[in-house]
């Protein structure tokens, strides 16, 4: 345990937060952060990246990387079921992931570099040890700056907010230190579609809620064309504009609205806001948005007041996967994959599932799991993955990668390579410059 | 299968857990997601399908509500602080409130069930050794550890209050046992493949529904206390869960997904 602001965060047992932050601070050549570069820069496949980011951090064992011969203290209490990998199994919560395992690669040794939400959640969206306490740009950030700005907003964010917990906001939300023009263009959406720009909000006259009645904005946005004289708009601040921007273009506004979607493939998502945000994302993406980021919640803590479900089960961590977070995900993970391929998308959209770390191996004193960075899971679909590659592996009990780790920043070089960003690109820009990208997933 | 098509109690399609009847089966308590941050206990009407809130002015999440057989206390989950939940058991004449609080820090209570008469409330609690069934008295005193080993949960009185219904993994995964109300004579029900939560007793206290992932999706099965006669009561694609059984034995209601929407159905039992 130990303590950050008045917020007390579980670590892993048997290890203080200045030991493990210690060990850290020298695994960079250990855990290759400073490690070789990619001799061949990967193919520029990605016209689009959706990353799904399970904010809070997924428990591995009880997810993609069980333990099933392991004592009970570090198994739980899930089956495990046998996917379509040959030897792979997962736990029985996710059987739509299992049945289509044959399309994604599975990272199982994944490691970050801190034992806390808002830093490692930095580092994991960054891919820099600095973010954890500096303000560096966010992978999306990078693919917008060096794709540019379109109709669209080149780096969209869905959820309810940017992600933080009870504490406070999680730096490596946005542009960081390039500015708010690099932040994420955030949209949230229910769990039955209706679209929401906190945005607009901040603009009179304009309600979101208007976004959902095309004749509604269409009338409020003549309104807003005559009377937003000069002066008016110099007021507004960069998102406002990109707000205001948005919806006057008509085939920008269209991509946000899921009532286009035939009702099917609306239903096949689930009425639940992660699901909805996902059709949101393969939409963006169809409309040529370079970088979307699915938040799975705005706040890591699973059950506690006015926060929203994430993945942080220090409590009850096997009723809540069993009963919430597994069903849900298992559904629509399964059915984006599904919709990407049936759209022919998936060769030029890649899609990451990952959290900020991993959970305790050993069942903690609340019969649940803590935080465990040195070893964790992330997912990769399309863009000429190896559906069904198993990259890397973890120890016995998942608490140690067995082969090389992968890192948060490998997981940035990775995709920002596929989005076009060499080595040179990323040198210019400088962010993760001698980072090598994982070609073990191609 | 043993039972009928299932008939839609609800419309919304909005996420929700833990029906249960009430008044002798003419309303349904259950909880709904109302907001992406907020867990709201709900009571529908069947002769209407109205539905009202239980607590309107609530402002924090609270679920899985439990009622005494004469309805006359209840109790339910309280989210009051970070990863903190706390069972509050509420007479239902006075709203005065008896709360058991199992401590600071990330520490919660879960799956509450009242005894029928009132005298005790069982539920699931962490331990040092797993998570445990254990019981208080209805002033949330006299804390009584009921299982040892393994994680237990989703207790459930017998009509007659003198068994409980519950799930462990005592002996690998989630199974489904019964034991006396004090903790004695634990019995494992089965042994099936794959997950089995959510006991609940049928009206005549010989039989158990429960919610079973077998072969990789929710439905609700129904088995006697000695392990035979399982039936399989719903059968669909998406997920089938949080069974009740209607006091008159007839018919069992659960959330049902359908097309991604969760609702309340009922089936009846042939």
């Amino acid at each position: 345990m130990f303590e950050v602001g008045s917020f007390r965060s579980s670590l892993h047992g048997g290890m203080s937060r200045r030991s493990f932050l210690t060990a850290a601070a020298s695994a960079p050549l250990a855990f290759g952060l400073g490690g070789r570069t990619s001799a061949v820069p990967l193919e520029t496949k990605a016209k689009s990246v959706i990353v799904l980011w399970l904010w809070g951090a997924p428990s591995h064992l009880d997810t993609f990387d069980p333990k099933p011969n392991a004592p009970s203290e570090i198994r739980g209490p899930f089956g495990t079921i046998q996917t379509k990998t040959t030897g792979v199994r997962f736990t029985e919560l996710f059987p739509k992931t299992a049945a289509r395992s044959d399309r994604f690669a599975l990272i199982r040794s994944m490691v970050n570099f801190d034992g806390d939400h808002l830093k490692a959640g930095s580092i994991g969206l960054t891919g820099m040890l600095e973010g954890r306490d500096a303000e560096v740009p966010n992978f999306g950030s990078i693919v917008a700056r060096h794709r540019g700005a379109k109709d669209l907003p080149s780096f969209m964010a869905l959820g309810r907010g940017n992600p933080r917990d009870v504490v406070g906001p999680m730096k490596g939300f946005g542009g960081g230190n390039w500015g708010r023009n690099y932040d994420p263009f955030l949209v949230g959406c229910s769990e039955r579609g209706e679209t929401d720009i906190p945005a607009l909000k901040l603009i009179d006259g304009l309600s979101p809620a208007a976004l959902d009645d095309r004749r509604k904005l269409l009338g409020d946005l003549d309104r807003l064309n005559r009377e937003a004289d000069k002066p008016t708009f110099d007021k507004w601040d960069v998102t406002q504009k990109r707000a205001y921007g948005l919806l006057t273009n008509p085939d920008a506004r269209k991509a946000l609205e899921l009532a286009q979607e035939k009702q099917a493939v609306r239903d096949a998502y689930g009425q639940t806001s992660f699901g909805q945000s996902c059709l949101l994302a393969r939409r963006l993406a169809q409309a040529g948005v370079p970088y979307i980021q699915v938040n799975w919640s705005q706040y890591v803590e699973a059950m506690t007041p006015n926060c929203d479900f994430g993945w942080d089960t220090h409590v009850f961590n096997f009723d809540l996967l069993p009963d919430r977070h597994g069903p849900i995900f298992d559904r629509v993970y399964s059915t984006l994959l599904d919709d990407l391929r049936d759209r022919g998308m998936l060769d030029s959209t890649l899609v990451v599932a990952m959290g900020e770390f991993g959970r305790t191996p050993k069942i903690n004193g609340q019969a649940s799991r803590d935080h465990w960075p040195q070893c964790y899971f992330s997912m990769w679909a399309g863009c000429g993955v190896r559906g069904g590659a198993m990259i890397g592996d973890s120890d016995a009990t998942g608490s140690a990668p067995l082969t090389e780790p992968f890192t948060p920043g490998m997981v940035g070089a990775t995709i920002l390579e596929l989005a076009g960003l060499d080595t040179q690109a990323r040198a210019e820009l400088r962010v993760l410059p001698n980072m090598r990208a994982i070609h073990e997933l191609f | 299968m043993n039972s009928s098509e299932p008939v839609r109690l609800t419309t919304d399609g909005t996420l929700k857990q833990d029906p249960l009847f009430l008044k002798g089966g003419d309303e349904i308590v259950y909880t709904l997601l109302e907001s992406p941050v907020q867990m709201r206990l709900m009571r529908l009407k069947l002769s209407d399908k109205t539905t009202t809130k239980l607590h309107p002015d609530a402002t924090t999440n609270e679920f899985e509500v439990t009622f005494t057989a004469d309805a006359a206390n209840y109790a339910f989950v309280q989210s009051r602080g970070n990863l903190n939940m706390k069972l509050v058991i509420r007479e239902a004449a006075t709203a005065k409130d008896a709360v058991f609080d199992p401590g600071g820090g990330f520490a919660s209570v879960r799956r509450p069930a009242f005894h029928p008469k009132g005298e005790r409330v069982c539920f699931a609690i962490p331990a040092t050794n797993g998570q445990e069934i254990a019981s208080i008295g209805r002033d949330a005193k006299d804390r009584k550890t009921l299982t040892a080993g393994g994680i237990n949960n989703w207790p459930a009185y017998s009509p007659d209050g003198k068994q409980i219904a519950f799930c462990s993994s005592r002996d690998g995964e989630f199974d489904l046992y019964v034991m006396g109300a004090d903790g004695s004579d634990v019995k494992r029900v089965v042994k099936l493949e794959g997950m089995q939560a959510r006991p609940c007793w049928s009206p005549d206290g010989r039989r158990l529904a429960f919610t079973w992932n077998r072969d990789g999706n929710y439905d609700i099965y129904a088995v006697n206390l000695d392990g035979a006669g399982l039936v399989r009561l719903t059968d669909h694609a998406e997920r089938d869960d949080y069974a009740t059984w209607h006091p008159d034995g007839k018919s069992v209601v659960f959330v049902g997904e359908r097309n991604g929407k969760f609702d309340l159905y009922s089936v009846a039992l042939k």
